[in-house]
C-alpha cells in the first residue's frame, strides 16, 4: 500500500461520488442480471417445478447491493498538484492518476432518473484508449459543476466557481424547425421501420383479418377499395408512423441543441431534454474535423459538422467523436468552423482534383458491377437482358465521371482537407500537425494506372485521398511528413 | 519497390540506414510457406476423401491431390516470400522512418520520428533461431503498431531503438 493509496481514506480532500450511486447502480446490476432471473423462472416453470422466484429475487438483490454499496465504499477520488486521482476496488485496488493537462474532454449525461434525482453521469477523456478513462457515476449536479470547472478551469484556480466566469457565446443552436428537418431526414426512420416491419412479422397470421377489417373501414369513407389498396394504405400508415416517431425521437433527443465557446476557448456542446449532455472540448485537441451530407440533406442544403478528438482509435461514432452541430446550413459551416481551424477559410479552398485515370479506374469498378448484373439478369430472365449493358456503361461513366469530380483534395494554411463521396459526401480536415503518420497505398488496379490512395493519420482516426497521381501521393507524403516533424513532440493540446 | 526519393543524408541522426530485410528472414518465410503447403496439401487430402466415399467416379485420387496442392502452395508461398524480400526496403531518416512493402498491394508509410511513443522489439521461436527481431513502432492513438519491420538484426534494432527514443527526448 503505498502511501498516496493510504490517502484519501481520512483526507478531507478526498471525495466520494454521491450516495444516489447505490441505488442507481443497484438497479444496473439487476437489470444487468434480470434476463438471468427470469430464465431460471420460466425454465423452472417449463420443467413442470413452480419454484418460487422469492429466494432468487433475495439473493440476487442482496449480491447487488453489497457490489453497489462496495462500488460506492471503495471509490474516493480528489486533486493534487494538477492531477486528479481517483482510488477504487475493494479487494484488487485501483489507484488512477491523470493529469489535468492529459483530459481531452469531459462528459457530463443526465438520463430521466438522474435528472429526477439531481445527480450527474461523469465522465472523463484522455487520448488511452476507447474507453472513457475515468467514469465517476453519480456525482451530484453541484459536485459536477465544481469538478468539471476544477479540471477545465485555469490551472491553479480549482475552487473558482462557475458563475464568475463570463458567459460564453453561442456558436450555434438548433431551432425547433431544424430539429424537425433533423429528424425527418435522419436514417433513425429506417431503424424504426425495421422494428414496425418486425411487429409486422410477428402479427403475421392476423394480417389479413386486420387487412380485411381496414378495407371496411375505408370502404366506409371512400367506397369499395381492393384488399391491395389496403395493403398499400396500411404500408403507407405504417411508414408515415414510423417516420413521426423517429422525428419525435430526434427532437427529444437533440433538444435545446447548443455550440457554445467559453471564455477559455473551449466547446461546451449540450442538449437533451430526457437524457441529457454536456460536453467540454478544447479546440486545439480536435484532431479531425468532418463535415457530411447524405444526399437527401444534401438536396435541402443542409449538413453536419463533428469534431474527433483522441481517445477514440475506432472509427465511427465512438468516444472521441462529438457532433458539433448536426444540421448546418450550407453557408453557416466556413463560419462555424472558422475559430475552430486557424487561418483557413473553408469558402476559398483551391481544390486539386485527383488524377484523371480516377475516371478509369471508376469506370472499369462500375462498369463489372453492371457485367455482373447483367449476367445475373440473362440467367434469370433470358439472354435479351444483356441489351441492358449498353444503358448500364452509360450510367457507369456518368457515375465515374461524379466520382472524378467529387475526389479532391487542398493543402491550405497547415491543414490538410480531402473531399470525397458520391451519395454520402465528405469533406475531412487534418490539422497538419496533428498528423501521427502518412501511408501511400497502390492496389493492384492502382498500380496500373499509376495512382495512389494517400492516408493521413490521426490520433483520432484518418483521412484519406483516393486515386492521387502516385508521383503527387508520394510528394505529399513527404510534405507532410515534414510539416509534421516540425510541429515537434506530439501533444494532445499542441497547436 | 518503385524507388522512393531518399532525403538528403542526415545530419542530426547517428545511425542513418537504408536498405532492405536481412536475408536470412526468407528462411523463415519459407518455413511458413511449407507448414502452410502441409496444411492445406492434407486438408484437400481429407476433402477428396471424403468425398470420394459418395461419388467415387468424380473424385480425384486424393493423395495425388493432396501432393499437387501441397506442390502448388509451396511454389507459391516461396515465390511470395521472395517477391516480398524483394519489395521490402526501409529507412531511418532525419524526419522519420520509411518503409515501402507489398506484392500486390504496394505500401510505402512514414512516421515522423517525433510521433513515435514506443518501440517494441519482439523476437518468436523461428527468428530467435534464425537470430533475428521483429521491430514495430507505435503511435499515440492506434490500437496497434503502426509499422511492423520483419527481420531485423538485433543489434540494428538497438541502433534504431535508441536513434528513436533519442529523438523523441529531443523533441
Amino acid at each position: 500500500v503505498s502511501g498516496e493509496d493510504a490517502r484519501g481514506a481520512r483526507d478531507p480532500a478526498a471525495h466520494r461520488l454521491h450516495p444516489l450511486t447505490v441505488l442507481l447502480e443497484l438497479g444496473r446490476v439487476l437489470g444487468r442480471v434480470a434476463w438471468a432471473f427470469v430464465l431460471v423462472v420460466v425454465v423452472g416453470s417449463l420443467g413442470g417445478r413452480r419454484a418460487d422466484p422469492a429466494p432468487l429475487l433475495l439473493l440476487l438483490a442482496g449480491s447487488g447491493v453489497l457490489v453497489a454499496l462496495a462500488r460506492y465504499l471503495s471509490l474516493r477520488y480528489w486533486l493534487e498538484e494538477e492531477r486528479l486521482v481517483i482510488r477504487s476496488g475493494l479487494l484488487d485496488r485501483q489507484v488512477r492518476t491523470i493529469p489535468l493537462d492529459k483530459i481531452q474532454n469531459v462528459e457530463l449525461r443526465q438520463n430521466a432518473v438522474h435528472q429526477l434525482a439531481g445527480v450527474v453521469d461523469f465522465r472523463i477523456e484522455t487520448a488511452a484508449g476507447p474507453e472513457a478513462e475515468a467514469h465517476l457515476a453519480v456525482l451530484g449536479r453541484d459536485e459536477a459543476e465544481r469538478l468539471k470547472a476544477a479540471l477545465l478551469g485555469g490551472r491553479g484556480q480549482a475552487g473558482a466557481s462557475v458563475e464568475e466566469a463570463p458567459a460564453p457565446q453561442v456558436l450555434w443552436q438548433a431551432g425547433l424547425g431544424r430539429l424537425l428537418i433533423l429528424g425527418a431526414t435522419s436514417n433513425r426512420a429506417g431503424a424504426i421501420l425495421g422494428a414496425v416491419a418486425a411487429a409486422l412479422f410477428f402479427l403475421g397470421r392476423e394480417l389479413p383479418g386486420h387487412l380485411e377489417t381496414l378495407q371496411r373501414w375505408l370502404a366506409a369513407f371512400v367506397g369499395t377499395i381492393s384488399p391491395l389498396t389496403a395493403a398499400v394504405v396500411l404500408l403507407a400508415t405504417t411508414l408515415l408512423v414510423g417516420w413521426l416517431l423517429s422525428i419525435a425521437l430526434t427532437v427529444v433527443g437533440y433538444h435545446g441543441f447548443q455550440l457554445a465557446r467559453d471564455a477559455d476557448g473551449r466547446l461546451r456542446r449540450r442538449y437533451g431534454l430526457v437524457s441529457r449532455v454536456e460536453t467540454v472540448v478544447a479546440p486545439a485537441r480536435i484532431q479531425i474535423l468532418r463535415v457530411e451530407s447524405s444526399w437527401l440533406r444534401r438536396r435541402l442544403g443542409f449538413w453536419e459538422v463533428a469534431a474527433h478528438t483522441a481517445g477514440s482509435a475506432r472509427e465511427g461514432r465512438g468516444a472521441g467523436e462529438a457532433l458539433l452541430a448536426p444540421l448546418l446550413r450550407r453557408d453557416e459551416i466556413a463560419g462555424l468552423c472558422r475559430p475552430l481551424l486557424a487561418g483557413l477559410d473553408l469558402e476559398s479552398v483551391p481544390w486539386r482534383a485527383v488524377s484523371r485515370a480516377a475516371l478509369r479506374r471508376g469506370f472499369v469498378r462500375l462498369f463489372a458491377l453492371a457485367l455482373v448484373l447483367a449476367g445475373a439478369a440473362s440467367a434469370l430472365v433470358g439472354p435479351w437482358a444483356w441489351a441492358g449493358l449498353a444503358p448500364g456503361a452509360l450510367v457507369a461513366w456518368w457515375l465515374a465521371a461524379r466520382r472524378y469530380r467529387v475526389l479532391a483534395h487542398a493543402r491550405v494554411a497547415g491543414h490538410l482537407l480531402s473531399r470525397s463521396g458520391l451519395l454520402r459526401r465528405r469533406l475531412t480536415i487534418v490539422p497538419e500537425s496533428k498528423v501521427q503518420w502518412l501511408g501511400v497505398t497502390e492496389s493492384p488496379p492502382q498500380r496500373r494506372y499509376r495512382i495512389a490512395t494517400l492516408t493521413v493519420a490521426t490520433a483520432a482516426g484518418a483521412a484519406r485521398v483516393v486515386d492521387l497521381d502516385r508521383a503527387e501521393a508520394l510528394s505529399l507524403q513527404r510534405q507532410l511528413t515534414a510539416a509534421a516533424s516540425a510541429a515537434g513532440a506530439w501533444l494532445p493540446d499542441a497547436v | 519497390m518503385a524507388p522512393l526519393e531518399e532525403a538528403p543524408e542526415p545530419s542530426r541522426v547517428e545511425a542513418p540506414r537504408e536498405g532492405g530485410l536481412h536475408p536470412l528472414v526468407q528462411a523463415g518465410w519459407a518455413l511458413r510457406a511449407a507448414v502452410n503447403a502441409l496444411v492445406l496439401g492434407a486438408l484437400a487430402a481429407f476433402l477428396a476423401a471424403s468425398l470420394a466415399e459418395r461419388l467415387p467416379r468424380l473424385a480425384p485420387a486424393p493423395a495425388l491431390l493432396g501432393v499437387v496442392v501441397s506442390v502448388a502452395a509451396l511454389g507459391l508461398g516461396l515465390w511470395h516470400a521472395r517477391r516480398l524480400f524483394k519489395s521490402w526496403s526501409w529507412s531511418l531518416r532525419e524526419d522519420d522512418v520509411l518503409a515501402g512493402y507489398g506484392v500486390l498491394w504496394r505500401v510505402s508509410r512514414s512516421i515522423p520520428r517525433a510521433r513515435v511513443q514506443h518501440v517494441d522489439v519482439v523476437s518468436g521461436p523461428v527468428d530467435r533461431a534464425l537470430g533475428l527481431v521483429h521491430v514495430s513502432l507505435h503511435v499515440a492513438g492506434s490500437l496497434g503498431p503502426v509499422l511492423t519491420i520483419p527481420g531485423v538484426a538485433p543489434a540494428e534494432a538497438e541502433t534504431l531503438r535508441e536513434a528513436l527514443l533519442q529523438s523523441a527526448k529531443v523533441a
